[in-house]
C-alpha cells in the first residue's frame, strides 16, 4: 500500500499513465475479498458439521488476523499481546451469559470494553519501541490469562462453562458461523476504507519511518494508539462469538482464550498473506488454518514438523506475502503495452526471481 | 519476523551478505545456466527426503474404510502439546485393546464377527481442536462409536458432540463431575469418579492401627482439584478427622511457601498429622521441596496426582519415600475379569510386549473404555448406537482394570481407586488391603531420615 500514490483526483483516461491502474488496485482488492466471503458463505449448504466448524474457524482467524493488520501490518508495530483482547471479548460475554444477560449486550459491550483497555494500554505501552513493544504486549495477554485463572474469574480457574442457546445444534453452528462471516466482511470494508483515508496514509508512514512521519506533523503516538484500538475491536467480538460458539473454554493452556499461540496465528497468516494489505490476511487465515486442519486430519501422526516446514518455506519464500507475488506478476516495470501471454511470461519470471532473491 | 533482520547485528549483517551470494547464483540459475545450481540444492534434497516421510508416517491411521464388517471407533487424543504424554498412553490403551480383540477373532455381534479399527487424531492437547476433530470422526469419517479424549476440559467438549449426533462415547479419562452433570445420555467413564481421588487416600489412613487426627488440604484452583478437595473436606470431617488447615492455591503455582508457612502452624502441636495435596504434579514436588526447606514434617504426605509417575521418585529421591498417592489402577489389583485381559498381571504382560514400558493407569482405563464397548454390543446383539448405549446403561462386569457398572449420570462409581505409597523409591500398592502387595509404612520420619 505504501507504494499507492495519494492522488485523490478523478482520473478521467484510463489507459494515459501508471496511477490510475495502481487507483484501481484497492476495488480489485476488495473486490477479490467479497467473492472470497461469498464463497465461504455458501458452506452452510454443504451441510456438513465438520466442514462447517472448520470454516468457522478459518473465519474466525480471518477477523483476528485482519485485527491485528491494523496495528502490525499497517502500523507496523510488533503486537504479540492480542490475543488480550479476545480474551477479554471472550470473558465480557461469558460472565454476562452466567449472569442471564441476553448475548447481545455481551456482543455490544465486549468491543468497548476491549477498546478501551487498549487506549489505556496503548498509552504507555506504544511509547516502546521494537523488541520493547512486542515483549511488553506479550507479558500483558499471559499476565490476564494467568489472573483469569488465580482470581477464579467467571468459574473455577477460570474454566468457563456455558449453557448452549435455545435452538437446534445446527442452526446455531450456521447462524456463528454468518456471524463471523459478517464480522470479516465489515473488517475488510474497515480495512479497504483505511487505505483511502489520510488516517490509513499516516500508518503506513509510521511504518516505514517513524521519525520522518513525525516531522511531517503526524502526531504518530495517538496514531498507533487509534490502530491499537482499532484492532481491539473486532478481535474482541471474534472472542464474543468464539465463547458462545465454543461454550467450553480455558483461560490459559492450549486453546485457551488466551492461549498465546493464537496470538502468533494472527501474525503468521497475516505475514503469510501480506501485511498492510485489504485482502492478505484472508488469504493466509485461510490458508494456513486450512493447511493446518488438512495436516491434523491427513498426517496424525507427523502435523507439527509438516506444518512448521510449511510456515519456515513461507516465511524465508514469501516474507512479503501472498498478496505481494500478486502484485510483482502483474506489474508492468517498463510501462510498455505488451500481449497478454508476455506479460504473464516476464510476470512468472519476475515472480520466480522474487521468490529466490527472497530466501536464499 | 521482519523486526529482528531490520535491527541488523552483525551477525545478521553476516548471514545476510552470505545469502545474497547464494541469491546471485539462484537468479543466475532462473536465467538459463543450470551449472550454478548448488547452494538451493540440500533444501530440494532435504524436501524429496522428508514429504515421504511424511507420507509415510500417515498410513498407520490414513485410510479409514469402514468396511461392513469393521467396526470404527474414533478417538481424538492428544499426541503433542502439555498432555502428549498422557494422550500417548491413552491411544496406546486404546490400540492394545484393538489388537487384542482383533487377534481373539473380533466381536461377535448377534451372528456376525466384527473386527475393530481405531480412527484417531492429534487434537494438541486443545480441547477447541479435539472438538472440532470429534465432528471431524463423527460427520466426515462416520464412525460407528466414539472413545474419549484425555482430559476433562476435552471431554466436556467432546461429550456434547457426541450428544448431538446420538453416538454413544465411552471415556476413561476425564474425571471431573462437571462431565457427568449435564444429564447427557451418551457419555460413559469407566474410571472412578473424582470423589474417589483423595477418598482412597483418607480411607487407608483411617484404617491405619493408629490413625492421623489432624489434616490439612490444600488444592489447586482448576475445577477437578476443587471437586476432589471439598469431597476430601466432607470425607475427613465426617469420618472424625480435624480439618485445621483448608486452602486453595491458583493452578501451576512455582512458589507455595506461603501456603506451608501457615500449614506449618496450623495444628496445636505444630504440623498436622496428614497434608493432601490436590493438584498436579508439579505442584505435588513444589510443595515437598518447599516444605523441607520450611521443616515442615507432617506423620503423612498424601498427593492426588504425583506420586503414580515414575519421575516424581526420580525427581525427589529419597523425599519422595513414604509418600502416598492414589491410582485408578496398579500393576497389581488382584480382579478376575470376564474379559480379553482377565487379570491386572496378563494385561501388564501384553502391554510389555507390545510398547516395551510399563502400563500406566491412563492406558489400562483407556483399554477399559474398548472392554465396555466389547460387553454391550455382546449383549446388545446389534451396532445400532441406541441399543449400544442401552446395553451400556445396564452394564454390570468385572475387568481386570476393575467392576465396570454406569450410574444413571453415566459414573462408575461403584469402582475404588487404590492407594500407593514410594517405598524405598518404588511404587507399591498398600490399600486396600485384599490387593495391596505391600504393608503401609507409618509415621512418616521427618525429611534427612527416610
Amino acid at each position: 500500500m505504501a507504494r499507492q500514490t495519494a492522488n485523490r483526483e478523478p482520473v478521467a483516461d484510463a489507459d494515459a499513465a501508471p496511477a490510475p491502474r495502481e487507483n484501481r488496485e484497492w476495488q480489485w482488492s476488495l473486490g477479490i475479498g467479497v467473492v472470497i466471503l461469498a464463497l465461504i458463505g455458501t458452506v452452510p449448504l454443504l451441510g456438513d458439521q465438520s466442514v462447517l466448524s472448520l470454516w468457522t474457524f478459518i473465519l474466525m482467524y480471518c477477523v483476528l488476523a485482519q485485527g491485528w493488520n491494523f496495528i502490525g501490518g499497517f502500523a507496523g508495530r510488533a503486537a504479540f499481546g492480542n490475543v488480550a483482547f479476545f480474551g477479554i471479548g471472550a470473558y465480557t460475554v461469558s460472565l454476562l451469559l452466567l449472569q442471564n444477560k441476553p448475548f447481545w449486550l455481551g456482543l455490544t459491550l465486549a468491543p468497548i470494553i476491549a477498546g478501551l483497555f487498549a487506549f489505556l494500554l496503548g498509552l504507555p505501552v506504544l511509547r516502546l519501541r521494537g523488541h520493547y513493544f512486542a515483549i511488553a504486549t506479550l507479558g500483558i495477554a499471559e499476565a490476564l490469562g494467568e489472573i483469569v485463572q488465580a482470581k477464579n474469574i467467571g468459574a473455577p480457574a477460570g474454566e468457563i462453562s456455558l449453557t448452549p442457546p435455545d435452538l437446534n445444534f445446527k442452526v446455531s453452528n450456521a447462524l456463528f458461523f454468518y456471524g463471523f462471516l459478517v464480522l470479516s466482511l465489515l473488517t475488510l470494508l474497515g480495512t479497504t476504507w483505511l487505505t483511502r483515508t489520510r488516517f490509513g496514509y499516516a500508518l503506513v508512514a509510521i511504518r516505514e519511518n517513524e521519525q520522518a512521519a513525525e516531522s511531517l506533523g503526524i502526531a504518530t503516538y495517538w496514531y498507533k494508539v487509534s490502530a491499537f484500538v482499532f484492532s481491539a475491536v473486532p478481535t474482541a467480538i471474534a472472542g464474543g462469538l468464539f465463547a458462545y460458539w465454543q461454550l467450553s473454554f480455558d483461560p490459559v493452556g492450549e486453546g485457551g482464550a488466551f492461549d498465546v499461540t493464537i496470538s502468533v496465528a494472527m501474525i503468521l497468516m497475516t505475514f503469510a498473506g501480506g501485511a498492510g494489505t485489504i485482502v492478505g490476511p484472508i488469504l493466509g487465515a485461510i490458508i494456513i488454518e486450512y493447511l493446518d486442519q488438512y495436516t491434523s486430519i491427513a498426517f496424525p501422526t507427523f502435523h507439527g514438523p509438516l506444518l512448521g516446514l510449511l510456515i519456515i518455506l513461507v516465511t524465508i519464500f514469501l516474507p512479503q506475502g501472498l498478496v505481494r507475488l500478486i502484485q510483482e506478476l502483474q506489474r508492468n516495470p517498463a510501462g510498455v503495452k505488451q500481449s497478454y501471454p508476455m506479460r504473464v511470461k516476464q510476470g512468472v519470471r519476475r515472480v520466480t526471481r522474487f521468490i529466490l532473491s527472497n530466501g536464499i | 519476523m521482519s523486526l529482528s533482520v531490520r535491527s541488523c547485528s552483525s551477525l545478521a549483517s553476516h548471514l545476510r551478505s552470505q545469502w545474497r551470494t547464494v541469491a546471485q547464483n539462484a537468479v543466475h540459475m532462473v536465467r538459463g545456466s543450470r551449472r550454478n545450481w548448488r547452494a538451493p540444492l540440500p533444501i530440494v534434497a532435504m524436501l524429496v527426503l522428508i514429504l515421504p516421510a511424511a507420507l509415510a508416517a500417515c498410513g498407520g491411521s490414513g485410510g479409514a474404510s469402514s468396511g461392513s464388517d469393521t467396526l470404527v471407533f474414533g478417538a481424538p487424543v492428544s499426541l503433542t502439546g502439555s498432555l502428549s504424554h498422557e494422550g500417548t498412553d491413552t491411544l496406546n490403551g486404546y490400540q492394545l485393546w484393538a489388537e487384542q480383540v482383533n487377534a481373539a477373532g473380533g466381536i461377535k455381534v448377534g451372528d456376525k464377527t466384527y473386527k475393530v479399527k481405531i480412527k484417531y487424531y492429534d487434537d494438541a492437547s486443545s480441547a477447541q481442536k479435539s472438538a472440532q476433530l470429534t465432528k471431524q470422526l463423527i460427520t466426515s469419517d462416520k464412525v460407528n462409536f466414539m472413545l474419549g479424549p484425555y482430559g476433562s476440559a476435552a471431554t466436556l467438549t467432546d461429550e456434547v458432540i457426541a450428544q448431538q449426533y446420538q453416538i454413544p462415547m465411552v471415556e476413561g479419562n476425564g474425571a471431573a463431575q462437571a462431565i457427568f452433570k449435564k444429564n447427557n445420555p451418551y457419555i460413559f467413564g469407566v474410571l472412578s469418579p473424582s470423589p474417589e481421588y483423595a477418598g482412597a487416600m483418607i480411607k487407608a489412613a483411617l484404617a491405619l492401627p493408629n490413625p492421623p487426627k489432624t489434616i490439612a488440604i490444600i488444592n489447586a484452583n482448576d475445577s477437578f482439584s476443587t471437586e476432589v478437595a471439598d469431597a476430601a473436606k466432607t470425607l475427613a470431617a465426617s469420618s472424625g478427622m480435624d480439618v485445621v488447615y483448608s486452602q486453595s492455591y491458583p493452578a501451576n503455582a512455582t512458589d507455595l511457601s506461603g501456603v506451608l508457612t501457615q500449614i506449618k502452624t496450623s495444628a496445636s502441636g505444630g504440623a498436622p498429622d496428614m497434608i493432601v495435596g490436590s493438584g498436579h504434579e508439579g505442584e505435588a514436588l513444589t510443595t515437598l521441596k518447599q516444605a523441607k526447606q520450611l521443616g515442615i514434617d507432617p506423620k503423612l504426605w498424601a498427593f492426588t496426582v504425583g506420586p503414580a509417575l515414575p519421575d516424581f521418585a526420580t525427581t525427589l529421591g529419597g523425599d519422595a519415600n513414604f509418600v502416598i498417592g492414589s491410582s485408578q489402577w496398579t500393576p497389581q489389583v488382584k480382579y478376575q475379569g470376564e474379559d480379553l485381559f482377565g487379570t491386572a498381571a496378563k494385561y501388564e504382560q501384553l502391554y510389555k510386549a507390545k510398547y516395551n514400558a510399563e502400563p500406566s493407569y491412563q492406558a489400562a482405563e483407556s483399554t477399559a473404555c474398548g472392554l465396555a464397548f466389547q460387553s454391550a454390543l455382546q449383549k446388545a446383539g446389534s451396532t445400532d448406537p441406541q441399543k449400544v448405549r442401552d446395553a451400556l446403561k445396564g452394564l454390570d462386569i468385572t475387568t481386570f482394570f476393575g467392576p465396570i457398572k454406569f450410574s444413571a449420570s453415566g459414573e462408575n462409581d461403584t469402582k475404588p481407586m487404590v492407594t500407593i505409597q514410594i517405598q524405598s523409591g518404588q511404587v507399591v500398592t498398600v490399600y486396600p488391603s485384599n490387593v495391596a502387595n505391600a504393608t503401609f509404612q507409618y509415621p512418616t520420619p521427618p525429611f534427612g531420615q527416610r
